[in-house]
C-alpha cells in the first residue's frame, strides 16, 4: 500500500475528478476597531490534502485561524464546512462538526497528566472513561507519549508540550486538524518529526490547515500554499510555483527560504 | 472490580469516624465536634466541585446552604413534612436559583465572578433577616416533631425521631450525616473521574482549550453549580437540624461561606479529600485551642487559632493534602531505589 | 431632603474609597486577596484611640504617627505571610490572611475586650452647619476632604513618582518588570506598606466619630471588596468613584427602601453593573 502514488488533490496534472472541498473561506474580514486584521481572504481546501497558510508576522494568519475555528466571527465573510455554513458558531460546535485546532501559544492542561490531557478530547465522541483511556492509549502511542503519560502537563519539555497539544486534538477525531506554528521552537530532529506525523495524519484521511513559519518542513509536505500579508491573500499555489513568486519573494520569502535554497 | 488500593485513605477515615465517636471521643463534645466536620466538609466538597475542580471561585456558598436550612426548616415546622423531603426540595430550589442566577453571571471571569456570589448571599442575608414569613430579625426555631403532632403515641417516638432526624441522640444523628458524608462523597469521586469531570478540569485549567475540544463552557460550569448547590443545601439542612435554630445572621453571612472555602484550602483545593481532611484538621485545633485556654471569651484560642492557619499556610501551601502527596512521592521514590539497588 | 442624603452619602462615599484604593493596591497589583485590610482599618482605629487616650492626641493630629504605624504593618505582613504564599492559588494567599485577620482581629479583644471604645470632645466636634437649607456635620466634612486628598496623593504617587510606574509596571507584568530591573519584591512591599497606610489614614479620619471595638470594620472590609471590582482591579480612579456610587446608593437606598436595606441596594447595584461591564465601570 505504500507504494501506491499519491495524488495531490491541488494539482491539475494529477488530480483529474472534481474537486471535494472539505473548507471553504469566503472573502472572510475581520476588524478589531480600525486594524484590520484579514482582508477579503478566500480559498478552499481539499478533502485529505495538506494546505499551509504562510506570511510575515502579523500577516493574519491566527486571526484567520480565529474566525475560522469560532474563537471570534469574522467581521464579514463566509466560513463553509462540508457545504454548511459555519460562520460565527462558537468554538465547541464548530470542534463537534469535525473541525479541531491547536494554539500557537501551547495550553497544556497543567494540572492534569498526559494520559488525562489526551482523554478529555477523546472524551468528545464518548462518555465511557474506559472507552476514551482506550482511545488515548492509541493516540499516545501514535505521538510516542506513552512513556510520559503519567506525568503533568505543566512539567513537560517543549516539545512534549507540542505533542500533547497535538495529541489532544486528534483524540477529537477532527476531519480538519488545524495546527498553529505546531514546530517553532523545535530543534531539526524534533522538526522532522512533526512533518513525518503530520503525513501519517494526512495518509490516515485527516486533512490539515497548518500555519508555519519555518518554510524548509512546509514546503515539502505541503500540497497548496496559501500566502498572506497584512491581511490579504497575496498568492495561493502549489509549493513548486510558490516558491518562484515574485510578489511573495518580495513579501516574506525572499531572504530566507530563497537564500537557503540557493545554498544547498 | 473496584480498586480498594486506590480509597485506602477513604476507608481509614471512615473507620476512624465509626470507631472515634465510639471509644475514645465519646463525649457530647466530641460528637458536636465530629458532626461539625461533617456538615462543613459536606458542603466543602460541594464547593470544592465548582471551585477546586472547575475553577470557578464562589464566596457565597452560604446562599445555597441558607436555602437549604431554610426550606426543609420551614416545611417541618409548618407543614409538618419530614427534613428527608425538605433536604430534597431545599436542594431542587438551590440548584433552580443556582442555575437561574448563574446563567447570566458566568461570563463574568475571576475576581468579578467571585464577588458576585458574594453579593448574591448578602442579598439573600438582608431579605431573609427582613421576611416576617421565615421568622425575620427572630429566626426559628426548630421545635422537636413530637411537640408537633402533639397527640403520636410514645411509641411511634422512635420512628418519628427518625423521621425528623431528631438530634437529641447525638449519636444516631452523627452516624446519618456519617451516611450522609459518605454519600456525598462517592457522588463527587464519581464526577471527578467521570467525563463530566474531566471536562470542569479542562474549564479550570483554560476555557480556550476546552472550547476547541468540543466542550461548552458556560453548560458545564452551569452544571457544577447546580450539583455544588443541591449539595450546600443539604448540608444546610442537617446543620439547622443539628443547630435547632437558624436565622438570617447564622446561615447567610460570608464568615460561612468562608468556612468552606477555608476547610477545603486549608485540606487540599481541587482534592476529593480536601475537605474532609482540612474540616478534621480545622475542628480539632478549634477543639484543642478551645480546651487548652478555657474558651474564657478572651479571644486568645482564636489568635492562636489564626496563627496556626498562616503558619500551615506558608510551609505547606498546597494545603494538608500536598503534604500528603510529599510523603507519597518520597515513599515511592525509596521503594523504586530499593528496587534498583536489589 | 434628597440633598441632605446625597450630601451625607457622597461624604460617607469618600471614606469608603480611600479604604478601597488601600484594597485595590493589593488587590489589583499584587493579585492577592487580603482579608486582613478591614483588620489593618481596625488596628488604626485601635492606634488612634490608644494615642489619644494615652497622649491626649487627636487622631487627625495623629493621622502621620497612624499612617507610618500601619504602612509598617503592611510590610511586615508582606514580610512574613505574603511573600511565602506568592508562588501558590490566589486562595492559598486568602486563606493566609484570613489566618492573619483571625489573629489581628482577636487581639484587639484579648488586650482591649470586645467593648466599644469611645473618643470624646474631638478636635473637629460634631456639630452641624448650614448650607443651603441642608445641616452637613463638620468632622463628616473634614474626613471626607481629608480621604479625597489623601486619594489624589496616591494616585499622584502612583502617576508621578519612579516607584509608583514601576508598581504598575509590576501589577502589569511581572516577569517584564523583573527583567527591566525592577526589585519586584521590594515593589509588593512597598505596595503593601501603601496599601496599609491608606486604611491607616481612613482610621485616623473616621476614629473620632466611630465607635471602636473588635467587629467594627467587617462591613467596611466586605464593602471596600465591592467598590474595587465595581471600579474595576487595579484601577484607582475606578475605586474612588465606585466608593461615591456605593456611598450615594447606600444613604439614597436607606431613604427610600429602610435603613435595613441600604446595603442591598449597594449589592443589587454591583450585581447589575457588572452585567454591562463585565471588567468592572472603569476596567480594562
Amino acid at each position: 500500500m505504500a507504494d501506491a502514488v499519491r495524488v495531490n488533490p491541488y494539482n491539475p496534472a494529477e488530480n483529474s475528478k472534481p474537486v471535494d472541498e472539505l473548507l471553504k473561506i469566503q472573502n472572510i474580514t475581520k476588524k478589531f476597531g480600525s486594524l484590520v486584521a484579514n482582508e477579503d481572504v478566500t480559498f478552499s481546501i481539499h478533502h485529505g490534502s495538506i494546505v499551509s497558510l504562510i506570511g510575515p508576522n502579523g500577516a493574519g494568519k491566527t486571526t484567520l485561524f480565529n474566525s475560522i475555528s469560532g474563537y471570534y466571527p469574522p467581521t464579514s465573510g463566509k466560513v463553509y464546512f462540508e457545504g454548511k455554513d459555519i460562520t460565527g458558531k462558537p468554538a465547541y460546535e464548530i470542534c463537534k462538526l469535525g473541525i479541531t485546532r491547536t494554539f500557537q501559544v501551547v495550553k497544556t492542561l497543567k494540572e492534569m497528566t498526559v494520559e488525562e490531557n489526551i482523554m478529555t478530547g477523546a472524551f468528545l465522541h464518548t462518555g465511557s472513561r474506559r472507552q476514551a483511556q482506550k482511545d488515548a492509549a492509541a493516540i499516545l502511542e501514535m505521538t510516542g507519549l506513552s512513556d510520559k503519560k503519567g506525568i503533568k502537563g505543566g512539567s513537560l519539555t517543549i516539545i512534549d508540550k507540542k505533542r500533547v497539544e497535538i495529541a489532544r486534538a486528534l483524540a477529537t477525531k477532527p476531519k480538519l486538524l488545524m495546527l498553529d506554528e505546531c514546530m517553532a521552537g523545535l530543534n531539526q530532529t524534533e522538526i522532522k518529526d512533526v512533518m513525518n506525523l503530520c503525513l501519517r495524519l494526512r495518509d490516515e484521511g485527516i486533512t490539515l490547515l497548518i500555519v508555519e513559519h519555518i518554510m524548509e518542513a512546509i514546503m515539502p509536505i505541503s500540497d497548496w500554499i496559501v500566502v498572506l500579508n497584512a491581511g490579504k491573500k497575496i498568492a495561493e499555489g502549489l509549493p513548486q510555483d510558490i516558491v518562484d513568486n515574485e510578489e511573495v519573494i518580495k513579501a516574506y520569502l525572499g531572504d530566507r527560504y530563497n537564500a537557503e535554497s540557493k545554498k544547498s | 472490580m473496584v480498586n480498594l488500593k486506590k480509597y485506602r485513605l477513604a476507608l481509614i477515615l471512615l473507620a476512624a469516624f465509626i470507631l472515634i465517636p465510639l471509644t475514645i471521643g465519646n463525649t457530647t463534645d466530641v460528637h458536636n465536634v465530629i458532626i461539625y466536620i461533617l456538615i462543613y466538609a459536606m458542603v466543602g466538597e460541594a464547593w470544592n466541585l465548582i471551585t477546586g475542580f472547575t475553577g470557578q471561585t464562589s464566596f457565597g456558598h452560604a446562599a445555597y446552604f441558607g436555602i437549604g436550612a431554610y426550606t426543609s426548616t420551614i416545611m417541618l415546622q409548618y407543614y409538618h413534612i419530614t427534613p428527608w423531603i425538605g433536604m430534597l426540595v431545599g436542594g431542587l430550589i438551590a440548584a433552580a436559583l443556582a442555575f437561574v442566577i448563574n446563567f447570566q453571571m458566568f461570563k463574568l471571569k475571576g475576581h468579578y465572578f467571585a464577588i458576585a456570589t458574594l453579593c448574591v448571599a448578602e442579598i439573600l442575608k438582608t431579605i431573609f433577616s427582613k421576611w416576617k414569613w421565615v421568622g425575620a430579625g427572630d429566626g426559628i426555631a426548630l421545635t422537636p416533631i413530637v411537640a408537633l403532632i402533639p397527640d403520636a403515641p410514645k411509641s411511634a417516638w422512635g420512628k418519628i425521631a427518625w423521621l425528623s432526624l431528631d438530634v437529641r441522640n447525638r449519636l444516631p444523628f452523627l452516624f446519618t450525616t456519617l451516611a450522609m458524608f459518605v454519600i456525598v462523597f462517592i457522588v463527587c469521586a464519581a464526577l471527578e473521574n467521570s467525563k463530566i469531570g474531566f471536562y470542569w478540569k479542562a474549564i479550570r485549567e483554560s476555557h480556550e482549550v476546552a472550547e476547541s475540544i468540543g466542550i461548552n463552557p458556560r453548560n458545564y460550569k452551569l452544571l457544577a453549580m447546580c450539583i455544588s448547590a443541591f449539595i450546600a443545601a443539604i448540608g444546610g439542612t442537617f446543620f439547622a437540624q443539628f443547630f435547632k435554630y437558624i436565622d438570617a445572621i447564622t446561615v447567610f453571612p460570608m464568615s460561612v461561606s468562608m468556612i468552606f472555602v477555608l476547610v477545603t484550602v486549608l485540606g487540599g483545593l481541587g482534592n476529593i479529600y480536601g475537605p474532609i481532611i482540612g474540616a478534621v484538621i480545622y475542628y480539632s485545633l478549634d477543639l484543642i485551642m478551645r480546651r487548652l485556654t478555657g474558651s474564657s471569651g478572651s479571644g486568645l484560642d482564636q489568635v492562636v487559632f489564626g496563627a496556626l492557619i498562616v503558619l500551615i499556610t506558608c510551609t505547606e501551601p498546597l494545603g494538608i493534602m500536598g503534604i500528603v502527596e510529599k510523603v507519597k512521592a518520597r515513599l515511592l521514590k525509596k521503594k523504586e531505589g530499593g528496587k534498583e539497588n536489589g | 431632603m434628597i440633598g441632605q442624603i446625597l450630601i451625607n452619602g457622597l461624604l460617607n462615599g469618600f471614606v469608603y474609597a480611600l479604604v478601597a484604593v488601600g484594597l485595590s493596591l493589593t488587590w489589583g497589583v499584587m493579585d492577592i486577596v487580603n482579608f486582613a485590610h478591614g483588620e489593618f482599618l481596625l488596628w488604626g482605629m485601635y492606634a488612634a484611640f490608644w494615642i489619644w487616650s494615652l497622649v491626649g492626641l487627636d487622631p487627625l493630629i495623629s493621622l502621620p504617627i497612624i499612617v507610618v504605624l500601619i504602612f509598617a504593618l503592611g510590610v511586615l505582613t508582606y514580610l512574613i505571610v505574603i511573600r511565602r504564599v506568592l508562588k501558590v492559588s490566589g486562595l492559598t494567599a486568602l486563606l493566609a490572611t484570613f489566618g492573619l485577620s483571625m489573629v489581628l482581629k482577636n487581639l484587639t479583644q484579648f488586650f482591649w475586650t470586645a467593648n466599644y471604645k469611645n473618643i470624646t470632645n474631638p478636635l473637629v466636634s460634631n456639630k452641624s452647619f448650614k448650607v443651603l437649607g441642608m445641616y452637613i456635620r463638620q468632622d463628616y466634612v473634614v474626613a471626607a476632604v481629608g480621604a479625597l486628598l489623601l486619594t489624589m496623593l496616591v494616585m499622584a504617587f502612583m502617576n508621578k513618582t519612579k516607584t509608583g510606574v514601576a508598581i504598575k509596571a509590576t501589577s502589569m507584568n511581572k516577569q517584564a518588570a523583573q527583567l527591566m530591573g525592577i526589585d519586584t519584591s521590594r515593589i509588593y512591599a512597598i505596595t503593601f506598606g501603601l496599601s496599609g497606610a491608606c486604611v491607616g489614614a481612613a482610621a485616623a479620619l473616621m476614629a473620632s466619630f466611630t465607635p471602636i471595638y473588635p467587629e467594627a470594620c467587617a462591613l467596611y472590609s466586605t464593602l471596600a471588596f465591592v467598590i474595587v471590582a465595581l471600579g474595576g482591579f487595579g484601577n484607582i480612579k475606578g475605586a474612588l468613584y465606585a466608593g461615591l456610587i456605593i456611598g450615594v446608593a447606600e444613604a439614597l437606598g436607606g431613604y427610600l427602601i429602610g435603613t435595613s436595606y441600604k446595603y442591598l441596594v449597594v449589592f443589587l447595584i454591583y450585581l447589575i453593573v457588572i452585567q454591562i461591564r463585565p471588567r468592572g465601570l472603569f476596567g480594562w
